[in-house]
């Protein structure tokens, strides 16, 4: 198998057949016909993707529709993108707006944009600095959550280590900006080894250290070893198990 | 464990209670695909939505977990419990017969049915697992043991993964093997006797643990499957 692979490059307005390619470049309007496997995708303009797209790197740029799968070792979003199905990949960093109608299976998932996820997202770490909105199980060793000006909705969440905190704590211009925004968990379910939440709603938290902070809160918790509860916060019942 | 009912189920917090480990390690189990998703299974309680487990399956499994997980990765492990991880054992004919997987007889059959051949894969493994199963039941002749080696030759590798069921069935004297891909109800008419029906699933849980054990008394290690 020494066959060389081809690169495949659009500019301007076009669509090509999917296969196997070594370097794939789309600068203006491009569509992809079927699945699509190589090395490299750049989608700077728009691109469409019929398909899986399975690659090494991905960095889009621009804005992609991944019509099935997206599976590569980094994906890189800085515009937009929307895949219809399941997205895989070690390394998943969304600075612009993702849509997943499927589950997110990563390594390493960070979101510093808009995420938004209809299944599952599986991690060993997740790191949100931006609103996500995750429709089933969010679970991951160590989950990181950022609450800036927008609300975040994870139904559920599964984890070794979850901390929830918000963006500015102490200056004077932060408790302003708290005043207007919304910002805030919404959940359904918390479990993990380890919880530390502020600005959390949620109706059920369970795990064996658990921390409700300031701007919480929460229908029942049960704990196993520690618990902890900030004045500014609200809990109906807390039950040692 | 053989006091449980099959399908009896546990709360996760029981489960947790009972053997002692942690939320994060079973998110940590489940996201390595140790346990599989079909063992989650959700249900209303008062206390709003919990989710439960198949109660032998699951403290089987955590006790085999935790029994390995100190010698084994846990990528390791995920590769030892997929459904997968089987499909690549080889064994060859005295292997077979050494290792008392299944009797000479139904190797005899198994030869004349299928090609000449020294070397079995899982898929012909399997498919001499149950064959001998039934024969030594002794369900089965050997005319129907066409039948079901011909039925499994053909399918049994594509439904390894889901709930499938292989039926044996048989009306007025007249028999029939097929198999169920999901492990669903069947209604007969009333002349219909079904004779056999087992788990595709089961089966390769336990020719699994058959040769592993065979393999681990060769190298005399203490038994950690069952």
């Amino acid at each position: 198998m020494t066959e060389e692979k081809k690169n495949l490059s659009i500019s301007g307005s076009g669509s090509a057949p999917g296969g196997c390619y070594e370097d794939v470049k789309i600068s203006g309007s491009g569509k992809i016909q079927g699945d699509l496997i190589c090395n490299s995708i750049n989608i700077n303009g728009s691109g469409r993707i019929t398909g899986d797209a399975k690659a090494s790197n991905v960095v889009i740029s621009g804005s992609a529709v991944v019509e099935k799968r997206l599976i590569a070792e980094s994906i890189i979003i800085n515009g937009s993108c929307k895949t219809e199905e399941d997205v895989s990949g070690e390394r998943i960093q969304i600075n612009g707006r993702g849509k997943v109608l499927g589950s997110i299976h990563g390594e390493n998932v960070r979101v510093s944009g808009i995420l938004s996820v209809d299944g599952d997202l599986e991690a060993e770490e997740f790191i949100a600095e931006g609103p996500v909105k995750i429709g089933g199980l969010c679970s991951a060793e160590r989950i990181d959550i950022a609450l800036s000006g927008m609300a975040s909705h994870i139904k559920e969440i599964g984890c070794g280590t979850l901390n929830v905190h918000s963006r500015f704590t102490s200056a004077l211009f932060g408790q302003l900006l708290n005043a207007f925004s919304k910002r805030k968990l919404i959940a359904d379910t918390i479990e993990g080894d380890t919880i530390v939440l502020e600005d959390t709603e949620a109706k059920v938290v369970r795990g064996n250290r658990v921390s409700i902070g300031a701007g919480c809160s929460i229908g029942r918790v049960y704990y196993k070893s520690d618990y902890k509860k900030d004045d500014k916060a609200t809990v109906q019942s807390a039950v040692k198990e | 464990m053989g006091l449980y009912m099959e399908d009896e189920l546990i709360a996760k917090k029981d489960l947790l209670e009972m053997t002692g480990i942690s939320y994060g390690q079973l998110y940590r189990w489940k996201r390595k695909q140790l346990i599989p998703e079909a063992w989650f299974i959700r249900k209303a309680t008062f206390t709003g939505q919990e989710t439960f487990f198949p109660k032998v399956k699951i403290l089987k499994r955590v006790q085999s977990i935790s029994e390995m997980k100190d010698t084994l990765s846990l990528d390791e492990l995920a590769e030892r419990f997929s459904p997968q991880s089987v499909t690549k054992i080889v064994l060859s004919e005295t292997e077979l017969l050494d290792r008392n997987i299944v009797s000479n007889a139904t190797l005899t059959i198994f030869k004349e049915f299928g090609s000449v051949q020294h070397r079995f894969d899982f898929h012909d493994l399997l498919a001499m697992f149950f064959l001998d199963h039934m024969l030594k039941a002794g369900q089965m002749n050997r005319a129907e043991a066409n039948d079901l080696l011909n039925v499994l030759k053909e399918s049994s590798h594509k439904i390894y993964d889901k709930n499938s069921c292989l039926y044996f069935i048989r009306k007025m004297g007249v028999s029939m093997v097929f198999i169920a891909a999901d492990d669903v109800a069947l209604y007969f008419d009333d002349g219909v006797k079904v004779i056999d029906k087992q788990l595709i699933s089961a089966g390769v849980e336990a020719l699994k643990a058959c040769i592993e054990k065979s393999s681990r008394d060769e190298i005399s290690k203490e038994d950690v499957q069952s």
